[in-house]
């Protein structure tokens, strides 16, 4: 093993790891508000991908305007999921809404997946790249997209950090998450930010997708592991801590890109890679059984 | 003030609410009470007689199978807790209803969340309490988890009065506090009556309750067993104690 390759490593790790981060934070940001872990993330982060792709293909917007169009598009369509599939939870006519929830999203993860089978076809598709070519780092070839896909990743996530802690429904959104009670006595109606935070979640999801898509091409099934890596972060970081799925999303990356570095055999290393996340994630709770980062969360109402 | 002109109006008027949790059992069956701005009434009873949850109905936490409220004759019943600022009511929860993980100074602009547009107004409404409650502007850039349970409350009433609220429903506001602390509450409960307010006052402190009281209610498994003012009780304290432990004895 040569020093290069490592570095190659871990420079994939590093934004394959920002990459995790913007889809496991949204799942974060929805737990953290509806107390329902959305098993069907990695669907939402497929869709938004595939719409990027259509919107460049079909009305030849270049692919950073277009990845803008996908976020949109996707917050407004996690609205309306939320307002369809999960709003009725919490009428008070439902009792087991955790369970309920898991279910429902579940099974969204499911219908979107298949969906998308007959809506966009099983073939990988590859939309243009964001900026092509590649650098060279002494002996190190990195693509431009790659680049791309990591400096945009970290502007998402610094954006949604700012959102976050300096305006106001950042800090509506973070006082929901740690007492829907006390966001109704001040005024902030709870529900509304149910939608609100699903909709910023996949609005992250869809940037994801759409930034990955020139890098490992679209397919309708490229949201299932997305979904376990999302969960395993989310618990990783501590449910509930934005900042803690950031900083494991971006460990999970690159721990499992030097580990496909150190793996033995190298033919074998890419099928084990994400048994080596789950096995992080063992050593992780065996330590901090709250995550990195863990909040006591509370139960959903 | 507008309000003090008014003392003694009929503010909150409640007519026989019945609510509960799960259907089928009533936790309120017909309770009727009343506040008066400028005056405190005081809800004592045993524990599980539904006092909490009087309050959490008033509020709009748990919907009424039955019955009416009343602010100022406007209906109030239905409405959501959310709305019941802008409507004029203030709810101080058995634990301070604060956001522990953010800021103190976050936590009062929170509460002026119905004028999140108006920059100005959010400034000097963050300013006014900071004045009124000089501790939160000394701890403003402190998480507000790591307040105590007095100055919690401060906070709490502070950020309640942004709403200029006519009616504050006040649930058990010196349970788990120390005793030097619970004076200063009792005395933040007693100016807020003083200001025109009308309280209602659910406690389990009877001794307290009764010292600043104007009216009070005992209730017992749901209902309004008894209620007067506190020349009724007030002299006669040792029997309302021996009335409550009947009560309980019932349920």
């Amino acid at each position: 093993m040569s020093w290069d390759y490592l570095f190659i490593q871990a420079a994939n790790g590093a934004v394959i790891g920002i990459i995790y981060a913007l889809i496991a934070v949204g799942v974060t940001l929805i737990f953290s508000i509806l107390k329902i872990v959305n098993f069907a993330h990695g669907d939402l982060y497929m869709l938004g991908g595939y719409c990027a792709y259509y919107v460049i293909t079909l009305f030849g917007v270049p692919p950073l305007p277009a990845m803008f169009v996908s976020m949109a598009a996707l917050f407004t369509i996690a609205i309306i999921l939320e307002r369809l599939l999960l709003t009725p939870l919490y009428s008070d006519a439902t009792e087991r809404k955790d369970e309920y929830g898991l279910i429902v999203t579940f099974g969204l993860a499911f219908f979107l997946r298949n969906i998308a089978i007959i809506a966009f076809g099983p073939f990988p598709l590859k939309p243009p790249s964001f900026i092509s070519g590649v650098q060279h780092f002494g002996n190190l070839i990195v693509t431009n997209d790659r680049l791309f896909a990591g400096s945009a990743g970290i502007v998402l996530i610094l954006a949604l950090l700012y959102f976050m802690h300096r305006t106001i429904w950042g800090q509506a959104l973070d006082a929901v998450s740690q007492s829907r009670e006390a966001a109704a006595i001040v005024g902030i109606n709870p529900r509304r930010f149910n939608s609100f935070a699903f909709g910023v979640g996949a609005a992250l999801a869809a940037a994801a997708g759409a930034l990955i898509a020139p890098i490992f091409s679209l397919a309708p099934d490229m949201g299932v592991l997305p979904n376990i890596q999302a969960y395993v972060i989310v618990i990783l970081g501590g449910m509930g801590s934005v900042l803690g799925s950031i900083i494991a999303g971006i460990a999970l990356g690159e721990s499992e890109g030097l580990f496909t570095a150190f793996f033995p055999d190298p033919t074998r290393a890419l099928a084990y890679t994400n048994a080596f996340g789950v096995l992080v994630l063992m050593i992780v709770l065996i330590f901090r059984p709250n995550g990195l980062f863990g909040r006591r969360h509370l139960r959903m109402e | 003030m507008a309000q003090q002109a008014e003392k003694g109006a009929p503010c909150l008027t409640a007519r026989e609410l019945v609510a509960g949790y799960l259907s089928g059992i009533d936790i309120l069956r017909g309770v009727s009470v009343e506040a008066m701005r400028g005056e405190v009434r005081c809800v004592l009873g045993p524990n599980g007689t539904g006092k909490s949850t009087l309050l959490k109905v008033l509020f709009g936490f748990l919907p009424a199978r039955s019955g009416d409220i009343r602010l100022d004759g406007r209906a109030l019943r239905g409405a959501a807790p959310h709305e019941m600022g802008r409507l004029g009511v203030a709810y101080l929860s058995q634990r301070p209803s604060i956001f522990p993980h953010l800021s103190v100074e976050v936590n009062l602009r929170l509460g002026a969340w119905r004028y999140r547009g108006e920059r100005g107004r959010v400034g000097e409404l963050v300013g006014r309490a900071c004045e009124q409650f000089p501790i939160l502007a000394e701890k403003r850039r402190q998480a507000a988890g790591t307040l105590s349970g007095g100055q919690q409350r401060q906070l709490e009433i502070a950020r309640s009065l942004m709403h200029d609220p006519v009616l504050f429903l006040i649930d058990e506001p010196t349970a788990g506090v120390e005793p030097r602390v619970s004076v200063l509450i009792y005395e933040l409960i007693k100016d807020l009556a003083a200001q025109g307010k009308a309280v209602l006052l659910v406690d389990q402190n009877i001794k307290r309750a009764l010292e600043i009281a104007d009216y009070v209610y005992v209730m017992r498994t749901g209902t309004v067993l008894s209620e007067g003012s506190r020349e009724v009780f007030g002299g006669d304290t040792e029997a309302l104690v021996a009335r409550w432990l009947y009560a309980s004895g019932q349920s």
